[in-house]
């Protein structure tokens, strides 16, 4: 399970790295067709070592293609909005912005939101587990993190209350709104980081999000384990939000649990599945049902109605309990 | 509370007050509108009065503010890369796409609005570039004579005419071979001024808005966090 999980967050990785290079390949493409009518033709030689042995590659592997064009253009973007074979899908948060910045509705994008959205109303966060590029970094720096606590150093435990995200998401949308801009993609991680990888891959700079990442990765190793998913992320709100209805859960199956609140410190999101407090954050990554000793966490298609039956019946089965003990 | 704790408390809280004023004085140059009195030649960041030169498609610059989500596909799809983003130093508008077209001009093959999911960059009339009608509006071309080679006399030069993927009704050729453009059917690629031979430009594209005719009053955004960014 976490194996799936971490191909397919390096998978999202892997890709969000490759696009530019077959980009600034179709650049040199050009480059090479047209080069006396355009100056573009200098382009060749601005490539650096490193990026022209990938340029070469890329050239060598689509040389033997019958329509190389087709290839280059069958995906393009960043998971912000992403292009695949013309059909757009992009971040809820998007069409957010766009609608109240930008006062419009524009119905073919709200539709492109629209696999995002039924994918978390199904299965809750999923996109911050298992598609969300600053949560794989997250993820190492947190690795860092428990490092430090092995050797000794004890980093910060900051918490927040979980409804800022919401204020958050409120504010910027109001601001939004009134600037007539949209204020998200600077600040919103996936955005930012896919927008600072192919900064540095195309232009060969990086802006002030690169700045806003580390900070934020260091903020993460120091002050609080994830922090910005949990108390300010404004994308995170939106699957939140979504993820409150979502059918796939993870139950706690109360005859094999001994209450030894493995599960409660393993969640990355600070949840308490131990308790059955996982509410309408969980990303369904799976990080309890592995370090859980008893395999007494398990993934069950379960309504929230469900779920908050399930949980009353654990609550009084644990009374019964406590009451048998007393009257023993 | 004994002395050491008193110590270290009151240096967390200097620091987290210092750190805290610093965040916020950087946050706070970042949403400041630019010194627009500035002024410099060839810089990558070289900003017109009514703001930068959008790509093809873009609307009137506060309408192409509110649908611009920022996602960089239009650059990515560009082939010639003309394509780039303004910087940190731009304030709100900053990482909005934009174009240069003394450093690289656009192409007019439309393949920017054809990928973008919001509509921020889209044609504005569905008709052949090159068969009547205006589809892209991304503003106008002004000669200064003064530095022109062939208004001055020097030389016959015909870069821009040559060049002109719209010729005969984007720019024309009066006597003895003087260029001039025609505000009606330029679109403003700024293909002409790319090749200019002219140091300085003698040919510029300016955005649709923008009323001021004379070429050597261009503003610009002092580049903080692209210092030097070349194509």
């Amino acid at each position: 399970m976490q194996f799936v999980r971490r191909s397919i967050q390096a998978l999202v990785v892997l890709v969000l790295v490759a696009i530019p290079f077959l980009y600034l390949y179709n650049v040199e493409r050009y480059a090479r067709q047209n080069f006396s009518y355009s100056l573009a033709g200098k382009q060749i030689s601005d490539t650096e070592w490193f990026q022209r042995q990938i340029l070469d590659y890329i050239d060598g592997a689509l040389a033997k293609t019958e329509n190389p064009d087709k290839i280059i253009s069958a995906i393009s973007g960043s998971p912000w909005s992403i292009n695949i074979l013309g059909y757009n899908i992009s971040d809820p948060l998007a069409a957010v912005t766009l609608t109240i910045a930008g006062g419009n509705f524009y119905w073919p994008f709200l539709l492109s939101i629209l696999p995002l959205v039924i994918l978390s109303a199904l299965l809750g966060r999923v996109f911050c587990g298992w598609l969300c590029p600053f949560h794989f970094l997250a993820e190492i720096s947190n690795k860092l993190r428990r490092l430090f606590t092995k050797f000794g150093l004890k980093p910060h435990d900051i918490h927040l209350k979980r409804k800022t995200k919401f204020i958050i998401l409120g504010a910027l949308a109001g601001f939004s709104f009134v600037a007539g801009v949209s204020i998200f993609p600077h600040i919103y991680p996936p955005a930012v980081i896919s927008r600072e990888v192919f900064n540095s891959i195309f232009y060969g700079t990086v802006g002030f999000g690169f700045f806003f990442i580390i900070f934020l990765l260091f903020t993460e190793l120091t002050l609080s384990e994830r922090w910005w998913c949990r108390y300010a992320c404004p994308g995170g709100a939106i699957y939140a939000l979504l993820g409150s209805v979502r059918i796939l859960r993870m139950v706690r199956i109360e005859d094999r649990c001994t209450l030894c609140v493995e599960c409660d410190d393993a969640c990355p999101f600070g949840l308490l599945p131990m308790s059955d407090k996982t509410g309408m954050e969980c990303d369904n990554c799976g990080l309890c049902k592995k370090v859980c000793p008893e395999a007494a966490l398990e993934y069950r298609f379960m309504t929230y109605r469900g779920e908050k039956k399930l949980i009353a019946e654990h609550s009084s089965n644990r009374k019964k309990k406590t009451r048998q003990v007393r009257g023993a | 509370m004994d002395r050491r704790d008193f110590i270290q408390k009151t240096i967390g809280a200097v620091i987290a007050i210092a750190g805290g004023g610093a965040l916020g004085s950087a946050l706070l140059k970042l949403l400041k509108e630019p010194d627009k009195k500035t002024m410099s030649e060839n810089r990558p960041y070289a900003y017109y009065v009514s703001g930068p030169l959008r790509p093809p498609g873009a609307g009137p610059e506060e309408l192409f503010l509110k649908k611009c989500i920022q996602c960089f596909l239009c650059a990515e799809v560009c082939p010639p890369k003309a394509i780039r983003f303004v910087s940190a130093g731009g304030g709100l508008k900053s990482t909005t796409p934009y174009i240069f077209p003394r450093e690289r001009a656009c192409i007019l093959c439309m393949k920017c609005t054809e990928i973008c999911p919001t509509s921020a960059l889209a044609p504005l009339i569905e008709d052949d570039i090159y068969k009547g009608k205006k589809k892209v509006d991304m503003g106008t071309a002004v000669i200064d004579k003064r530095m022109c080679i062939t208004h001055l006399g020097i030389g016959k030069c015909e870069s821009c005419y040559t060049i002109c993927p719209l010729k005969e009704r984007a720019i024309i050729q009066e006597a003895m071979l003087r260029p001039k453009v025609l505000d009606d059917g330029c679109v403003g690629c700024g293909l002409c001024e790319e090749v200019c031979p002219v140091k300085d430009k003698a040919i510029r594209v300016r955005p649709p808005g923008d009323t001021l005719k004379n070429p050597s009053m261009e503003t610009q955004f002092p580049a903080i966090f692209y210092p030097g960014a070349t194509l």
